[in-house]
């Protein structure tokens, strides 16, 4: 699917890995893509891989959107 | 949406105003054609201004053949791993989802992890997409390669949009006056991958009143007949993209020539695993035949749909023989298909 959601770095793991969290959901993604990532970094995830790295700001908004959009579909 | 309806119809009609005939818009990504839907932005525009659905859902532009060769993998005994949506897209007989060994993976990385943790199964990891889904592929591809998962291997089906919107905008049947960037690529190729468009382009998110200055946008260059890429999704989209992730990409796989369902072969719009890894490359590793795609069945005009020459109800078959629950066409099964946005939403007369 060609949705990316934007997620916070709650903690740094070994192997270029990170937890993410979003929504109280957490879950472990890939940060090879990404050059320097930090806790507390938001970061644009898609199929479990961080893309690109974006402002507080933008998460926010952009998670608000996805909210409306994901009650649209049927998953 | 923040702002009223009555002023985006207006800042619409005014930017018209300015245009001499019809303008045609498209935009080229699944979750823009849902957004567009379900927001009922089509209500908002004005006289001789037409929003069109391109072919932005790489799961509806997969070929026949791919799916075909999925389901003989998993028949012969392979791990599959595919994305959930894939499972109802239709090959020449049939869909995946009565396959029943099959791994559904929300990451791709699952799939190697898979493998990795049963070295007796040969896993095939089955994926289509755009560069975001192209670049996980790509860094997986990289980690197979470093720790030698000889039991892995990636049938894959990644698509360029570029070339496609450069088809499109030369397309004398579509008559594209501009197009709406898709964004989550843009996060990946910045907006130097679409420099040289010989239509403007906006980039754009996916929240309405982001869609509706988009089109603002569009309607401004069009008017001062300005052939320029803006982005209008600057919180997500940098001028020269993910690096890192573009650099894998590159090392990993080399764009070709290859078959976008219901369009054709498009000249360097697929990519294909590099030579050098290809024992990791499903379609080298079993002898497959990756392109062509069957005959689209009788009646079906998804390929038309795709390129804007029909809006999904001008299809005979929409809403009659192709429902989402029994699709037809590619275009009817993926929720961001173009015709399945436009049946969900169809009965809010707004689209």
């Amino acid at each position: 699917m060609c949705v990316a959601i934007p997620m916070r770095i709650v903690e740094l793991l070994p192997d270029r890995h990170g937890k993410v969290e979003n929504d109280g959901v957490e879950r472990k993604v890939n940060l090879r893509l990404l050059e320097h990532c930090s806790v507390n970094d938001y970061v644009l995830v898609h199929a479990g891989y961080a893309i690109e790295k974006i402002s507080p700001e933008a998460a926010e908004e952009n998670l608000r959107i996805l909210e409306e959009l994901k009650r649209s579909l049927k998953l | 949406m923040n702002s009223s309806v009555a002023f985006w119809r207006e800042a619409l009609k005014k930017a018209m105003a300015g245009i001499d005939g019809a303008v045609n818009l498209m935009e080229v990504c699944g979750s823009h054609s849902l957004a567009i839907a379900k927001f009922g932005l089509r209500a908002l525009l004005p006289e001789g201004l037409r929003l069109l659905s391109g072919p932005g859902c790489p799961v509806c532009v997969s070929g026949a053949r791919f799916i075909d060769n999925a389901i003989a993998l998993s028949r012969n005994g392979r791990k599959v791993a595919v994305f959930g949506d894939l499972l109802r897209i239709p090959g020449s007989e049939g869909t995946l989802q009565n396959e029943r060994e099959l791994l559904v993976i929300y990451s791709p990385e699952e799939a190697l992890d898979y493998a990795k943790a049963h070295p007796s199964e040969e896993v095939v990891l089955a994926a289509v997409g755009f560069e975001p889904t192209l670049c996980a592929g790509a860094a997986v591809l990289e980690e197979a390669w470093k720790s030698q998962t000889e039991n892995f291997s990636m049938l894959t089906d990644f698509k360029r949009i570029r070339p496609v919107l450069d088809g499109l905008a030369q397309d004398p049947k579509t008559k594209l006056n501009g197009f709406i960037l898709p964004g989550h690529v843009a996060s990946v190729t910045g907006e130097q991958g679409f420099a040289g468009l010989s239509l403007p382009g906006v980039i754009s998110g996916f929240a309405a009143e982001n869609i509706l200055h988009s089109i603002l946008l569009l309607l401004k260059l069009i008017g001062g007949r300005e052939t320029a890429v803006v982005n209008n999704y600057p919180q997500m989209v940098s001028r020269d993209g993910n690096r890192a992730a573009l650099e894998l990409i590159r090392r990993y796989f080399e764009p070709v020539s290859g078959e976008w369902r219901g369009i054709g072969v498009v000249d360097g719009g697929c990519w294909k695993i590099r030579k050098e890894y290809g024992r990791f490359d499903a379609s080298v590793k079993y002898h497959l035949e990756n392109a062509g795609a069957a005959a689209a069945p009788p009646g079906c005009r998804c390929g038309d749909v795709l390129r804007g020459y029909l809006r999904p109800e001008e299809c005979p078959l929409f809403a009659k023989q192709c429902k989402p629950e029994h699709p037809v066409g590619a275009c009817m099964v993926s929720g961001e298909g173009a015709c399945a946005a436009f049946y969900r939403y169809r009965e809010c007369g707004a689209c």
